[in-house]
């Protein structure tokens, strides 16, 4: 018997140490259930996925949701930090009232939040550059992405100034390297967009041309962006070229209605440039293709009853939290006849309810809380698409964002013309004619002017004031106690100088 | 024979559920190797003068190889002689001795020789004596048995036994829970004998990595918990009963049912492969011991040093953990039941303010500071009042029962156990019971073959545990109810306070896990030939968790609230089920070889193991499920909501070879080697091998020839090791870089799936090794009454894995590297006094202190690490020359007490009443009149300078009583919970800010002026961390044998036991243990769980 055991066991221990020895896979794991590099650069699908993954960074409070909003809107005259006194509003309340401090969080999610996009740029440039596809396919991906990224990096450095720059992907290893922990002068993050952009105008299709798509990046987006940032660096004939080719492309014109412009019948309408896409429901991961609460937290906040708006209920309450509220003085700028002031502003009142354009009815202060809201965030939970979960889900409601349109291409064009000494009048009229008004001068001043009260709201006020050198002016006349010399850029977050050991520069007098 | 009838039933009873766990193709085993470096060749030098016999006899025993029995009324005993040897055997000594006298020698095992007078051969005698305990206790259910025979008896109620014997018969006794005795009979009628409990034994043979070792031949730190020490108190894992019981282990424990608490061994060595031990539950490796029922421990052994832990290799790093269950004994079936139930209650809350409290910091705050507006208008004071704890929390019930048989035959020893926990959570609607079965086996087909199982099912029932619960009860307005009838307060409601009311988030949410858990061996034992034993073992461990959570549909109206408003809502339904099943499976291979040879006493094992982890897991959810639970199905939910993903899947390889070497000479001089490579597929294949050496060296001084007339030492040891070990404990596939799929965006309406590459990852990582060098002292003096151990250590791991947090231009905030050194140096103490003061009272008190001094040496080329989010604030920082997680922040010198005060100040913008912070440096390092970043400073952190425990043991008759402190000294913690409060201005705040908060009237209060908004991050949240608890509190009473001597008891004692009576802390906070997920994070105290105080009351009972 026991022989039996002795040669059994001798039999396993020899099966276990030659037997699993042998088995020179037995610690080769790859990772289960995941995509690899190696595997993603045979997919011949990737650089198009990689593209769509970059436009995805656009789903981002940080790129072009609620938290670039409140950067570019609170901090000027257009808006209020909104909601109640204590809602601290990711850090509005400190931005409304310029007490912010490099850690101050907000900052830190704008910073890191471009970057993550700049990043899958990087990477999608990475596979296209060694990618085998058709090479029209190829160069209008690469223009696409190198669109999203010129985009990007004109808010970092609208924001922050000279940032690091980043064009490639770099190593972990390179975390600590001077190139990336230090800040690149504001003038080479310009060139890395105007190349970027112009790129994107060599290589991508005109608006309906073969390979264009609704939602990509065209030719126009590119030329458009480029014009805005030809604006930024005061180079006026180039604006002027570039927004002039726009025009004379044809391929866009200015919506009829004001208000339509940025509801869902909007969406991608004749005055579209560049929008944000979005869409109901995306069941197989679980997830909303939105960039989420954006108009959540916009919307009208208060304690709403229940109410049924064409046999469809609606019992969330409020319609959001009420962030980014239009001020006083925004309303107050527009002229008498102006259509866009009720399209841009909700006015609740404490005299009696508020009926919104698709018929729901927000109840009168104090059972909503502010005084006004912005407009053109509000996504109509009954006449537009639904969110991904139903007519109560509020926060992932379906909102296009309108980046660049076509009207403010014409008022690039008049600032261009009007500081070149050509025609500002025709650009300027056809915008103020949409509203409604006539148009008898148009100068440089005639042009600003009309950019705040056509663009409201629509994150472009503050760096506006700070391109045109009257930030501190206007912010100061408005009541507050804006230095000058200090927040014209935000401060660079406390976190990535930490990072850096202190090689990235702190902006001035922060 | 009857008994055995009644075993076999309960074993056919106890068959369904093996032919299941049979399905998973697993059975274990239980074994241990007794390496026993034995002396038989010893020799004896001694000179003696007319000297009587038995006087000889008893120089030879203190010359601690022989030990002799005899009745010691033989008169030739008496007898005097002159004798002297020089390195004599036995054989001649005796001989001599003898020469001239009836008397005569047997040598039996273990060099104990009978002596017995020629006068009374051959006759038969009655054996009678009565049996007891070392406390003196009558010890029933014996098994009293003639050596070499069948023959044999127990002992009755009151210990007594009877017994028929021929000459020179060998009287073997044995029961569970106590050391074998064999007694020669001699010419003895009457034998009382004192059994040693199993702590004797435990004292003696340590377990060590795969195999055990007599202690006084270990050359490792190691150090053992009886099984039934922990066993006695009301925790439901083992490891809350270790704290302050092992010198060098620090434990941070929570109330919450069923929390994993938190194991530091020397420290903290690591920051992201897990700087928590290894547990080897039976030789099974394993991460977390909260299956196992404390009932069935029989040694909780704590591996300390390189020299012990690098048998372990790669895994050894942060210390070994190893747990040994019961296992049955030759005899008669024992039953044992071990039952206790009590109450558990909060053992320490933060007092909120009240309302009027509220209202009134919050107006002053917004009238003087603020708005200047009225905040809370009189109007809103309703007379609630609310006490959100009190509304949360709850005296909550636990019961603990556990049932076990054990014996057996020459051929078959069995350990079966059953048992059930029930704990309820101090906080509402929470729950955790636990089905616990267990059955340990061995069969020995020969004496050289043997097989052997362990196996173990553990049923998990967690409910509720709604987390945020405490947060939300810390926030929320005092103003508003908890709950009317069936509405609730409606706390988000008012003055936009943005915070759930969370007798809401209890009552709307169901939580539910069930994890289930198989873990065993099964294993053969093969004696080939002499000296070699082979043994081959399948460790596994299956682990299935189920767990359900529904999130009930309300909205913010008058069917849920008492008041309308606010965002507290949730408008659909969602249901989520989440199943992960995990399989590990370990095969060891080992041989030994085990050899005397003269004074050199060797024993060498090679072994070999591969190991095979694998998790998989489903996460499947949708909205609008019907709220009947009986519908709770993912395909009961709107069809468009439903989504399925993988959750946690993992696969890990291992691969190890591993030997040591035991050398002892002439039981004075000890020698161990070990050796292990290991390869794991966590590191690509040109990092993938590690190797483990460690050497370590043993000198038992009392064997020295100098020590033989000395009586203060029984026992000194000086030990020293120095060895490797590592740590590869990350999750599996770091080194390749993985796409995040299904990420949208649409075009022209319809929908893309994209892919993003937002990983870093760095190709290169390998094992984080440490190396560690240990020197001990063990002593036993003064008549055994006083033992203790010594330890200096001083141990650095090198590479060590850390998350690199990176810059904003990566897409991932980090990326994990070899990156760090950490040393932790430390000296631990420990010494245990056991004595009897009178006839019937015992006592023993034992201490341990730890100092450790934690140090990071070599960080990412010096970029330091901010971490422990609180807030806006990150509060820690890692860096060079400092400790893991170091307090970096502004330093708090008190509060502006007037404008002078401030205008001489770096904050010109202050109020009085603000902080006063402590301008350190500015950008050229010098104060520059600025409080800003580069004013942060360190201070310290939440590792302890010293970790104690005091344990003690008293009885008196019936009576007994036990007690274990456990405290640490020199930790720091940041009240993130009320540095934080201010996030949202409605915030409540703790009656103390409130009551003793800065007005140009209460000046002194230590306190700032109310304030809105939250104080920046400063040392005025930075708290001592020092505690002492007791731990433990038990008294005990067992029925006199003479009481139970009817009954069919065997032994029968009640208890009452206290968990946590008290804790002596200046710490404002729930409690000084603060757990957290992230080492980085330590001591930063944002969500505790109160810890809880329990007490219960219990029996033992033995039939």
């Amino acid at each position: 018997m026991y022989k039996i055991f002795f040669k059994l066991s001798f039999f396993t221990l020899f099966i276990a140490a030659v037997g699993t020895g042998c088995k020179k896979d037995f610690l080769d794991v790859p990772p289960q259930g995941a995509l690899t590099v190696e595997q993603a650069l045979i997919d011949p699908a990737a650089a198009d996925k990689l593209v769509t993954g970059a436009y995805n960074s656009l789903y981002s409070q940080g790129t072009v949701g609620l938290k670039f909003v409140i950067a570019a809107d609170v901090t000027s005259d257009d808006s209020d930090k909104g909601s109640t006194a204590t809602d601290p509003g990711f850090g509005g309340n400190e931005l409304d009232a310029f007490t912010y401090t490099p850690n101050t969080g907000i900052f830190n999610d704008l910073w890191t939040e471009h970057y993550k996009g700049i990043n899958r740029i990087n990477q999608a440039l990475n596979v296209l550059e060694a990618g085998t596809y058709a090479e029209a396919t190829k160069k209008r991906l690469i223009g696409e992405v190198r669109f999203l990224r010129g985009y990007f990096y004109f808010n970092l450095v609208r924001m922050f100034g000279g940032v690091p720059k980043l064009i490639r992907v770099p190593d972990a290893s390179e975390a600590n390297a001077d190139e990336f922990q230090t800040r690149a002068t504001k003038e080479a993050i310009y060139q890395v967009i105007v190349d970027d952009l112009l790129y994107g105008v060599s290589n991508l299709p005109e608006k309906g041309a073969a390979g264009s798509q609704v939602g990509r990046a065209t030719k126009g987006a590119a030329q458009s962006l480029l014009s805005k940032v030809y604006l930024y660096q005061q180079k006026y004939q180039l604006a002027y070229d570039a927004s002039l080719a726009v025009i004379n492309s044809n391929k866009y014109s200015l919506g009829a209605d004001y208000a339509n412009v940025f509801r869902e019948v909007g969406n991608n309408n004749s005055e579209s440039i560049f929008e944000v896409q979005t869409g109901a429901a995306n069941p197989a991961t679980g997830g909303c293709a939105v960039n989420p609460n954006y108009s959540n937290f916009q919307g009208p906040r208060g304690a709403f009853p229940a109410q049924t708006v064409g046999g469809q209920l609606y019992d969330a309450g409020d319609l959001g939290f009420g962030l980014n509220t239009p001020t006083a003085n925004l309303a107050s700028a527009y002229e008498a006849g102006d259509v866009r002031r009720n399209a841009t502003i909700i006015f609740t009142s404490n005299a009696g309810p508020t009926v919104l354009w698709d018929g729901f009815t927000i109840p009168s202060q104090p059972a909503v809380t502010n005084e006004r809201y912005n407009y053109k965030a509000y996504h109509s939970p009954f006449l537009e698409t639904k969110a991904c979960n139903g007519i109560g889900d509020k926060d992932n409601k379906p909102k296009n964002i309108r980046i660049i349109r076509f009207a403010e291409v014409l008022l690039i064009n008049a600032e261009a013309a009007a500081q070149l000494g050509l025609n500002a009048l025709t650009p300027l009229s056809r915008v103020r004619s949409r509203a409604g008004l006539t148009t008898t001068t148009a100068t440089v001043n005639d042009v600003l002017k009309e950019r705040r009260v056509e663009l409201a709201m629509e994150a472009d006020r503050f760096f506006d004031l700070v391109r045109t050198n009257r930030a501190a002016t206007v912010m100061i006349a408005h009541g507050k106690p804006f230095v000058a010399g200090k927040h014209e850029l935000f401060p660079i977050p406390q976190i990535q100088r930490d990072f850096s050991g202190g090689r990235i520069t702190q902006n001035p007098n922060y | 024979m009857k008994k055995s009838i009644t075993i076999a039933g309960a074993v056919c009873a106890l068959k369904k559920p093996l032919i299941i766990m049979k399905l998973s193709l697993i059975l274990i085993v239980f074994c241990s190797f007794h390496s026993f470096a034995g002396a038989s060749a010893q020799t004896i030098t001694l000179n003696a003068a007319n000297k009587e016999i038995v006087k000889v006899l008893s120089a030879i025993e203190k010359q601690g190889d022989f030990r002799f029995v005899y009745n010691s009324g033989l008169k030739e005993l008496k007898q005097k002689v002159s004798v002297s040897f020089n390195k004599a055997v036995i054989k001649d000594v005796l001989k001599e001795l003898f020469a001239g006298t009836n008397l005569s020698y047997v040598e039996l095992d273990n060099n104990l020789v009978a002596i017995r007078s020629n006068n009374v051969a051959d006759i038969v005698i009655t054996v009678t004596g009565k049996i007891t305990n070392s406390n003196g206790e009558p010890v029933p259910g014996v098994s009293v048995r003639i050596k070499g025979s069948s023959t044999g008896t127990s002992s009755t109620n009151d210990g007594s036994y009877s017994i028929t014997v021929p000459d020179g018969a060998t009287l073997q006794f044995s029961s569970v829970g106590y050391e074998n005795e064999e007694v020669v009979v001699g010419s003895r009628t009457t034998i009382d004998v004192v059994l040693r409990s199993a702590t004797k034994l435990i004292e003696e043979v340590v377990v060590v990595g795969y195999g055990t070792q007599r202690k006084k031949d270990v050359t490792g730190a190691v150090a053992s918990v009886r099984g039934a020490d922990i066993a006695m108190q009301p925790v439901q894992t083992a490891t809350q009963a270790i704290q302050g019981k092992v010198s060098g282990v620090q434990i941070i424990t929570s109330g919450e049912p069923n929390a994993l608490p938190t194991v530091r061994i020397r420290g903290t060595g690591s920051v992201l492969a897990g700087a928590n031990p290894l547990y080897v539950v039976d030789g099974v490796l394993t991460d977390d011991i909260r299956n196992i029922n404390s009932n069935d421990i029989v040694t909780f052994d704590v591996l300390k040093d390189a020299s012990a832990t690098a048998i372990y290799g790669v895994r050894g790093a942060n210390g070994v953990i190893i747990i040994t269950t019961k296992k049955g004994r030759n005899g008669k079936t024992i039953f044992s039941y071990n039952g206790n139930s009590g109450i558990r209650e909060a053992a320490n809350l933060v007092d909120m303010a009240g309302e009027k409290q509220y209202a009134g910091y919050l107006n002053e705050a917004s009238l003087f500071y603020g708005s200047g507006s009225e905040l809370i208008p009189a109007s809103s004071l309703k007379g609630n009042n609310t006490d959100w704890y009190d509304e949360i929390l709850r005296t909550a019930f636990q019961t603990n029962h556990s049932l076990s048989a054990s014996g057996g035959s020459d051929k078959f020893l069995y350990f079966l156990s059953g048992g059930y926990l029930n704990e309820e959570g101090i906080l509402e609607n929470s729950k955790y019971s636990r089905y616990t079965v267990r059955s340990n086996t061995e069969y020995s087909f020969t004496p050289k073959v043997k097989f052997s199982s362990q196996l173990s099912y553990t049923g998990g029932d967690a409910r509720g545990g709604q987390f945020s619960a405490f947060g939300d009860a810390y926030r929320a307005s005092p103003l508003v109810e908890g709950r009317k009838g069936n509405l609730f307060g409606n706390t988000s409601g008012v003055n936009g306070a943005n915070v759930a009311n969370p007798l809401l988030n209890i009552d709307k949410n169901y939580n539910k896990v069930l994890a289930n858990k198989i873990q065993g061996n099964f294993a053969f034992d093969v004696k080939p030939i002499k000296d070699i034993t082979l043994r081959s073992a399948i460790n596994f461990e299956k682990d299935d968790v189920n767990s359900t959570s529904y999130a009930y549909r309300y909205l913010s109206d008058s069917t849920t609230f008492t008041t309308l408003g606010g965002n507290q809502s949730n408008p659909n339904s969602t249901l989520t089920l989440a199943k992960v099943n995990g399989s590990k499976l370990i095969w060891d291979n080992t041989a030994t070889y085990n050899k005397v040879i003269n004074k050199h006493a060797i024993t060498t094992l090679v072994g070999f193991v591969a190991q095979r982890d694998k998790a998989t897991g489903l996460l499947a959810s949708a909205r609008d499920v019907p709220e009947n639970m009986n519908q709770w199905y993912v395909g009961a939910g709107t069809p468009s909501t439903r989504a399925i993903q993988d959750d946690g899947v993992a696969k890990r390889t291992r691969l190890s070879y591993l030997g040591r070497v035991n050398y002892a000479f002439d039981n004075k001089y000890l020698l161990t080697a070990t050796f292990r490579a290991d390869a794991t597929s966590n590191f690509s294949k040109d990092n993938r091998w590690g190797y483990f050496p460690s050497i370590a060296l043993g000198w038992n001084i009392t064997n020295e020839d100098f020590m033989a007339d000395q009586q203060l030492f029984n026992a000194l040891k000086l030990r020293a090791s120095y060895g490797l070990k590592g740590n590869d404990n990350i999750g599996a596939g770091q080194y390749t870089q993985v796409a995040n799929i299904g990420v949208p965006y649409y075009f022209g309406g319809n929908l893309s799936q994209g892919i993003v590459f937002d990983q870093i990852v760095d190709k290169n990582i390998k094992w984080e090794t440490t190396n560690e060098v240990d020197f001990g002292l063990d002593f036993t003096m003064l008549k055994n009454r006083l033992n203790g151990t010594v330890d200096y250590y001083s141990k650095k791991t090198k590479d060590a894995l850390i998350n690199i947090g990176l810059p904003g231009i990566f897409p991932d905030p980090s990326y994990i590297t070899n990156a760090t050194t950490i040393s932790n140096k430390g000296v631990e103490l420990a010494l245990n006094w056991n004595d009897k003061i009178a006839t019937n009272w015992n006592y023993s008190i034992g201490g341990n202190i730890s100092h450790n001094k934690n140090n990071i040496e070599k960080l990412n080329g010096g970029q330091p690490i901010s971490a422990g989010q609180a807030g806006n604030f990150q509060v820690t920082k890692t860096d060079n020359g400092r400790e893991i997680a170091s307090y970096f922040l502004l330093e708090n010198i008190g509060i502006f007490q007037n404008q002078a005060q401030i205008d001489a100040s770096a904050q010109p913008n202050a109020r009085a009443g603000d902080l006063i912070y402590r301008d350190i440096s500015g950008l050229n390092g010098k104060p520059d009149g600025k409080i800003d970043n580069l004013d942060r400073a360190y201070f310290g952190s939440y590792q302890p300078d010293i970790t104690y425990g005091i344990n003690g043991t008293l009885s008196y008759k019936a009576f007994d009583m036990s007690m274990g402190v456990y405290g640490t000294a020199g930790a720091k913690i940041y009240n993130a919970k009320k540095a934080v409060r201010g996030l949202q201005p409605t915030d409540n705040i703790e009656a103390n800010v409130a009551k003793n908060r800065w007005t140009p009237n209460n000046p002194n209060g230590g306190v700032p002026r109310a304030n809105l908004n939250a104080e920046e991050a400063s040392t005025y949240f930075l708290e001592s961390g020092d505690f002492l608890r007791m731990n433990n509190l038990s008294i005990g009473y067992t029925i006199p044998s003479a009481t139970l001597a009817k009954s069919k008891f065997t032994n029968f004692r009640v208890y009452v036991t206290s968990q946590n009576l008290f804790t002596i802390t200046p710490y404002s906070g729930f409690s000084p243990e603060v757990q957290t997920v992230n080492v980085l994070d330590s001591g930063v105290d944002g969500n505790t769980y109160p810890t809880t105080r329990t007490f219960a009351i219990g029996v033992n009972v033995g039939f």
